[in-house]
C-alpha cells in the first residue's frame, strides 16, 4: 500500500485581489501554510508527493515563493519523500520564461508535452508516475501518449488539465481538456488531477470503472468563490482496491459561504452584523447573502467592516428588500419628497424587467433616501 | 399626521449662559422671552439652536460666533436641551460646542447614542446624528430651519419665496439639490459619464472608465497571447517539421551509408565475381590449351615418333656438317697421311755434312780451279758457290728436315687430329641412329630423313613449345612455381590438376561470391534509388545537402521561436483574470446604474412632489398672508417661478417687495411666507417650534396685535418662541414674559417677571 499526497493549484504569488485590505496578509498566510506541508506529509506518513500544476501563479513568481518552494521540497525529498511536479496554465512552461527552468529543490519535473515516465522506489513499493506539460503548439491530444510500463507497482497519471465540468473546459485549446471518458480510459491506479479548484473525489467523477481520478481542489480560497473545503488530499492506493481519498484543510482560513442570512426586522446594522457573525464557524470567513425585509438600509460595506474587524475578512451581498420595511412604509405616508422617492422607488422595483433591475431599483431607492439623509 | 416639538429646558454654558438653566413651560400660547438688549435674548434661542445643529467651522459667520459663545466664566462651551421630537418621546441633547460631540439620550427608556454631531461632517457618525435629529426635530439642517420657522433678528427681511422651500420639504431631511449632488458626485467617483446622460462627461477617468482600460488593455494582452500561441504553434510544427525532416534524412543518410557499404561491397564482389569468372575463363582457358597442346603434343608425338634408336640428333645437320667437313679433313688428313707418309724420311734428309762438305767441295773446286785458274775468281765463284751450294745444301736440308720435321710435326698433327677427328667424329655420331652406316654417301639420304626427322621434332618441338608456353602461361594464371622436374606431359597434367583445383577455388569463391551477393541483394534503399553506388552516392550528396537546409530551417524557427514565439503571460491566466475583472467591472456597472436611477429617483420623485405641493406652499403662504393682514394682502400667485410670485394688494397682483408694498404691508407678507412655508411644513408631520426674533420691529400697535393674534393661533399648533426687548409693546398687549432676562449684570427673572416689574 502506497500513500500518496496530493495537491493542486497552490498558486503562490497570486493577488487575492478579492480580499481587499486583507490580500497581502493573506498571501502571507498562504506561504506560511505551504512551507507547512513536509509536517503534514510526516503527520499522514506519505511515501511521495504529487504536485498537479499551478503550484505558482504566475510565470515569473517573485524569489521569496521560489525561495519557499524549494525549500520545502528539499526537506519533503530529505524525509525521503520525492516530489512529482508538472507545470500548469498560469505557471506553464512553454513561457518565455517559467520557474521550472531552474532546480526546486530536487523535485522531478515533467516538461515534455507528451508523456514521460518517472520511477522511484518508495517504503510502500515502487512507484511510477506519468506526466506531462500540455503544449498545444507541440502536441494537442497527449493524452494519446500515455502507454503503461509494464512494472510492478502503483501507476500513477499526473495532469493539469480541465474536465468537462471545469471552467476551463470552454477556454479551448489553450487548456488541457480532459474528457472523462479518456481520464477513465488511462491503464493508471490513479490519475492525479489539478486545474479545477473544487475538491472532486474519485466517486464524483461518475464512471464505475477506468482509472479513478481527483482534484484536490485550491490549495486555499483565492477568491470569493472559493468557498468549501481547500488544501490538499491524501490518497491510500492498494492492489485490488479502490482508492482511499481523504481532504486535508490546509491551514489559510477558509472562506465559509453561510448562504442566506435572514436580517428580516433588524433594527441597526450592528444587528445585522450579529446575526451573520453567530453563524460563522471558528477560523472561518465569513461569504453570506443578506436576505430578508431589514428595518434599516443595510450598509453592506459597513456590516463587512465590522464582520471583517471580528473575522479578518468577510464579503457580504445584501440581497435584503428594506423598501418593503415598516420604517419606509411609515415614510412612504409622509406628502414628502422623501415620501415619493420611496413610493415612486417602490413602484420601479414592483415594474423592473427583472432580478437584476429590481436589485438596482432596490438599491437606488437606499442611495437616493440616503442621499436625503432619510436613513 | 402631525406631530410637535417642544423645548421643554435648556441647561447653558455659552456665552453669558454661563451656567444658566431654563425651564420652558409647555403651553398653546407663545413663549415670550424678553429683556433689554445685550441681556441674551438671542444668545439663549440660539443655543437652543445651536445645540441641535452645532456650528460649521468652515463658515467664517459660524467660526467667529461660536468663538464670541465661548462661556465668559472660562468654561467650556457646551449646551443641553431637553426637547419633546417629532415621535413623541422625549430626549436630552448634551452638545460639547469645542469638538461638536453630541449625546443624544432618550428620557422614556434610556438609551444613548453618542457621536459626532459636526454639521460640516461626512462621516458615518455625523449623518446618523443628522438623520436622528431629523427624526426628533423634522429637520437636520439649521439652514433649513433658519429660513422656514426660525426668523432671527433682522433675517426677516431675507424671507423669499423660493424653490428651496420646496426642497427643504423632503420630509425636513435634507436639500433635494443636495441630495441629487451628493448622488451625483459619488456618481463622479464611479464613472466620467454624465449621471443624467445629458451634457458632457468629464475627461479624467473614473473607476468604470479605469475598469474599461483594465479590462482592454487584458483583453489585448490576451489577444497578443493567444497570438503567441496562434503563430507559435506554426512555428512549432516548423521546428518540428524541420527536425523530423532531418531525423528523416538522418534515417535515410544512415541507410544510405550502411547500404553504401555492401553496395560497394556487391561492386566488388561483382568485380570479384567477374574477376573469378573472367579468372575461371582464363584457368579454363588456361587448361584448355595446356590439354589442347598437349594433347597435340602427344598426338604429334605419336603422328612422327621415331624409335629412339632412330632419332638423330637435333643437330644432326650441323653435325652432318662438321661431319662434312671431319669427313672431309679426315679425308684430307689422311691424304695428308698418306702424303706424309710419303715425306722423305729420315734417311731422306741429306746429313748434315753434305752441306758442308758440297761447300767445301766447291770451294776446293773453286779454289782448285782458281788455283788451277790461277785467278781468284774460280775460287770466289767456288766458294760463292760453295756458300751458294752449301747454303742451299744446307737450306735444302734444313728445308728437308724442315720438311721431315714439317712432315712428323705434321704428321703428329695430322695424326692428332685424325685421332681428334675420329674422336669428333664418333662423337658427331653419338646419337645419330645407324650412325656406322652414316656417310658422305649416306648423307642427303640421312640429311633427308633427319629432315623429316627434324621437321617432326620441329612439330613435337612446336608442340612441346606450345605446350610449354602454355604450361608457361598456365604457371602464371596459377601463380604456381615452376616445376624442376617431370616431363612436360606430366607438367601439363600437373597444370591441368592445378587449373582445374583453381577452378574449383573459383567456384567455391563465385558461389561463396554470389551467397554474399545475394546477402547483399537485402539492402533498404529509399524509393527511387537505384542499387548502385553511384546511385546511393547522389542519393547522398542530395539527402545530406537537404538535411543541412532543414536544419537551417529548424534553427531559424527555433531562434524566431526563442525570439518572439514564446509568450510571456498564460492566456488562461489572463483569462482567468479578466473573469475577475468583467465581475468587478459588472459591480461598478451596477453602481453606476444604482445611483444613475437614484438620481432620477430623486429627481422624478421631486418633480411629482413639487407638482402637487408647489401649489400647497403658494395656498399654505397665500393663507398665512390673509390671516396676518386681515385679507388686504394676498393671495400669493407664481404661474412662473416662485421668485417671481406676485401678491395680491387691493385687487391686483404686485410684486413681492416694497414698493409697490408698503414697508409694513412688506414685512407682512414677509412673515406671512415664513409662517406658511412652516405650515407647509407641516406636511412632513414634525412641527419644530417656531422662533421670531424681534417680531414686533417695525410693527405699529395694531400690526403687533394682529401678529400677536397670529402667533397665538399659529401657537395652539406648534411650539413658539417670541423674543423681543419691546417690552411695552408687551404690556401694550398684556403679555407676560414667561422668561425675562435681565441686563447682562443680573440674573434671569422668574417667569412672569418682567425687567420693570410684574405685568399687569
Amino acid at each position: 500500500m502506497i500513500r500518496l499526497l496530493h495537491l493542486a493549484d497552490v498558486h503562490l504569488g497570486a493577488s487575492m485581489s478579492s480580499f481587499g485590505d486583507a490580500a497581502d496578509a493573506r498571501r502571507r498566510r498562504l506561504l506560511e501554510a505551504f512551507r507547512e506541508l513536509p509536517e503534514a506529509a510526516r503527520a499522514d506518513d506519505v511515501h511521495a508527493v504529487l504536485v498537479a500544476g499551478d503550484l505558482f501563479d504566475r510565470p515569473e513568481p517573485g524569489a521569496e515563493e521560489k525561495a519557499a518552494v524549494a525549500e520545502t521540497f528539499a526537506r519533503l525529498i530529505r524525509d525521503g519523500r520525492p516530489v512529482f511536479v508538472v507545470p500548469g496554465n498560469h505557471d506553464s512552461a512553454t513561457l518565455h520564461r517559467h520557474p521550472y527552468s531552474e532546480p526546486l529543490g530536487g523535485a522531478r519535473v515533467f516538461l515534455g508535452p507528451v508523456f514521460e515516465r518517472q520511477s522511484t522506489e518508495t517504503a510502500g513499493g515502487p512507484l511510477h508516475v506519468y506526466g506531462l506539460s500540455y503544449d498545444m503548439a507541440r502536441e494537442d491530444a497527449p493524452l494519446d501518449s500515455y502507454a503503461r510500463a509494464d512494472l510492478p507497482g502503483f501507476h500513477v497519471a499526473l495532469l493539469h488539465g480541465s474536465a468537462e465540468f471545469s471552467p476551463h473546459w470552454r477556454i479551448g485549446r489553450n487548456a488541457l481538456r480532459l474528457p472523462l471518458a479518456a481520464l477513465s480510459a488511462l491503464a493508471c491506479d490513479y490519475v492525479a488531477l489539478g486545474d479545477y479548484h473544487g475538491f472532486r473525489p474519485p466517486e464524483r467523477f461518475g464512471g464505475a470503472s477506468g482509472a479513478p481520478a481527483c482534484y484536490p481542489g485550491s490549495f486555499a480560497a483565492l477568491d470569493l468563490t472559493e468557498t468549501g473545503p481547500r488544501g490538499w488530499v491524501v490518497v491510500e492506493l492498494e492492489d485490488g482496491s479502490l482508492p482511499r481519498v481523504r481532504h486535508r484543510p490546509s491551514s489559510v482560513p477558509p472562506l465559509q459561504d453561510l448562504g442566506t442570512v435572514d436580517v428580516g426586522g433588524a433594527a441597526h446594522n450592528e444587528a445585522v452584523v450579529d446575526r451573520v457573525a453567530e453563524r460563522v464557524d471558528p477560523g472561518a470567513l465569513p461569504v453570506a447573502r443578506l436576505v430578508g425585509v431589514p428595518d434599516v438600509a443595510v450598509d453592506a460595506e459597513l456590516v463587512s467592516r465590522r464582520l471583517a474587524e471580528r473575522f479578518g475578512f468577510a464579503r457580504i451581498e445584501d440581497a435584503s428588500t428594506f423598501h418593503a420595511s415598516a420604517r419606509l412604509d411609515r415614510i412612504a405616508e409622509d406628502d414628502t419628497v422623501a415620501g415619493h422617492v420611496v413610493r415612486l422607488g417602490r413602484r420601479r422595483i414592483a415594474q423592473a424587467p427583472d432580478q437584476g433591475a429590481a436589485a438596482i431599483a432596490e438599491r437606488a431607492l437606499r442611495v437616493a433616501l440616503h442621499a436625503l439623509g432619510v436613513t | 399626521m402631525t406631530s410637535t416639538v417642544r423645548f421643554l429646558r435648556v441647561e447653558l454654558g455659552y456665552g453669558c449662559h454661563g451656567a444658566g438653566t431654563f425651564e420652558i413651560p409647555e403651553k398653546d400660547a407663545p413663549v415670550v422671552i424678553a429683556g433689554p438688549n445685550g441681556s441674551g435674548k438671542t444668545t439663549l434661542v440660539e443655543a437652543l439652536v445651536r445645540t441641535l445643529f452645532g456650528f460649521d467651522r468652515r463658515q467664517p459667520a459660524d467660526r467667529d460666533c461660536l468663538a464670541a459663545r465661548v462661556p465668559w466664566s472660562g468654561d467650556r462651551c457646551r449646551a443641553e436641551v431637553e426637547i419633546r421630537g417629532g415621535d413623541g418621546r422625549r430626549w436630552r441633547v448634551r452638545r460639547e460646542f469645542d469638538d461638536g460631540h453630541v449625546r443624544v439620550v432618550s428620557l422614556d427608556d434610556g438609551s444613548t447614542w453618542a457621536g459626532d454631531g459636526n454639521p460640516a461632517s461626512a462621516n458615518q457618525e455625523a449623518l446618523e446624528y443628522r438623520r436622528r435629529l431629523a427624526g426628533i426635530f423634522g429637520l437636520a439642517e439649521i439652514e433649513h430651519y433658519e429660513s422656514t420657522a426660525c426668523v432671527a433678528q433682522g433675517r426677516l427681511l431675507d424671507t423669499r419665496l423660493r424653490e428651496e422651500l420646496l426642497q427643504i420639504e423632503a420630509g425636513g431631511y435634507g436639500n433635494v439639490d443636495e441630495a441629487r449632488a451628493r448622488v451625483a458626485k459619488a456618481h463622479e467617483a464611479l464613472t466620467s459619464r454624465p449621471i443624467d446622460g445629458a451634457g458632457r462627461g468629464k475627461t479624467k477617468p473614473r473607476r468604470l472608465e479605469s475598469a474599461d482600460s483594465e479590462i482592454a488593455r487584458l483583453r489585448s494582452r490576451l489577444a497578443s497571447a493567444d497570438a503567441v500561441l496562434g503563430w507559435r504553434a506554426p512555428l512549432e510544427q516548423e521546428v518540428d517539421a524541420a527536425r523530423a525532416r532531418v531525423e528523416e534524412l538522418d534515417l535515410a543518410i544512415g541507410r544510405l551509408e550502411a547500404a553504401l557499404a555492401p553496395l560497394n561491397g556487391r561492386r566488388a564482389l561483382e568485380s570479384k565475381i567477374q574477376v573469378l569468372v573472367e579468372r575461371q575463363g582464363v584457368v579454363q582457358a588456361s587448361r584448355n590449351r595446356v590439354e589442347r597442346a598437349s594433347r597435340q603434343l602427344a598426338e604429334i608425338e605419336d603422328a612422327v615418333a621415331v624409335p629412339l634408336g632412330e632419332r638423330y640428333p637435333a643437330d644432326f645437320l650441323e653435325r652432318l656438317g662438321r661431319l662434312e667437313w671431319l669427313w672431309t679433313r679426315q679425308a684430307a688428313l689422311r691424304a695428308d697421311r698418306d702424303r706424309l707418309n710419303a715425306a722423305p724420311r729420315e734417311a731422306d734428309i741429306p746429313p748434315v755434312w753434305i752441306a758442308p762438305a758440297v761447300a767445301a767441295v766447291l770451294a776446293a773446286i773453286g779454289a782448285v780451279a782458281a788455283v788451277g785458274m790461277g785467278s781468284a775468281m774460280p775460287a770466289m765463284v767456288g766458294a760463292a758457290l760453295a756458300i751458294v751450294v752449301g747454303t742451299a745444301l744446307l737450306l735444302h736440308r734444313g728445308k728437308r728436315a724442315r720438311r721431315r720435321e714439317e712432315a712428323l710435326s705434321r704428321k703428329q698433327v695430322v695424326y692428332g687430329e685424325l685421332d681428334r677427328i675420329g674422336e669428333d667424329l664418333s662423337r658427331e655420331m653419338d646419337g645419330i641412329p645407324r650412325a656406322s652406316t652414316l656417310s658422305p654417301a649416306t648423307l642427303d639420304e640421312r640429311r633427308r630423313a633427319f629432315e623429316a626427322q627434324r621437321r617432326a621434332a620441329e612439330k613435337i618441338d612446336a608442340a612441346r613449345q606450345a605446350l610449354e608456353e602454355e604450361l608457361l602461361d598456365a604457371a602464371r594464371t596459377l601463380d604456381a612455381a615452376p616445376p624442376t622436374d617431370g616431363t612436360l606431359q606430366d607438367l601439363a597434367a600437373l597444370r591441368a590438376a592445378q587449373c582445374a583445383a583453381a577452378q574449383e577455388e573459383i567456384r567455391t569463391a563465385l558461389a561463396r561470391a554470389h551467397v554474399e551477393v545475394e546477402n547483399l541483394a537485402a539492402v533498404h534503399l529509399p524509393d527511387g534509388v537505384d542499387a548502385t553506388p553511384e546511385a546511393v552516392e547522389a542519393a547522398l550528396a542530395e539527402r545530406r545537402k537537404e538535411r543541412r537546409a532543414a536544419e537551417q530551417r529548424a534553427r531559424a524557427a527555433e531562434t524566431r521561436l526563442l525570439q518572439e514565439g514564446t509568450g510571456h503571460e498564460s492566456p488562461v491566466a489572463i483569462r482567468d483574470e479578466l473573469v475577475l475583472l468583467e465581475a468587478q467591472r459588472a459591480a461598478i456597472e451596477r453602481e453606476v446604474l444604482v445611483h444613475e436611477a437614484a438620481h432620477a429617483l430623486i429627481r422624478d420623485a421631486y418633480q411629482e412632489f413639487r407638482e402637487h405641493d408647489r401649489d400647497r406652499l403658494l395656498s399654505a403662504v397665500s393663507r398665512s398672508l390673509v390671516d396676518l393682514t386681515g385679507g388686504r394682502i394676498g393671495p400669493i400667485e407664481a404661474p412662473g417661478s416662485l421668485a417671481e410670485a406676485t401678491v395680491g394688494v387691493s385687487g391686483r397682483q404686485v410684486e413681492l417687495r416694497s414698493p409697490p408694498l408698503s414697508y409694513g404691508e412688506f414685512h407682512a407678507a414677509l412673515f406671512g411666507i415664513r409662517l406658511g412655508a412652516s405650515d407647509f411644513h407641516a406636511r412632513s408631520g414634525i412641527r419644530p417650534p417656531m422662533i421670531v426674533d424681534e417680531p414686533f420691529a417695525y410693527l405699529d400697535l395694531e400690526r403687533a396685535r394682529d401678529l400677536w393674534r397670529l402667533l397665538c393661533a399659529v401657537a395652539r399648533e406648534r411650539q413658539v418662541f417670541v423674543v423681543t426687548q419691546e417690552t411695552l409693546t408687551l404690556d401694550a398687549l398684556g403679555v407676560v414674559p414667561d422668561i425675562v432676562l435681565p441686563a447682562l449684570s443680573g440674573s434671569a427673572l422668574p417667569a412672569g417677571t418682567s425687567p420693570s416689574g410684574p405685568a399687569p
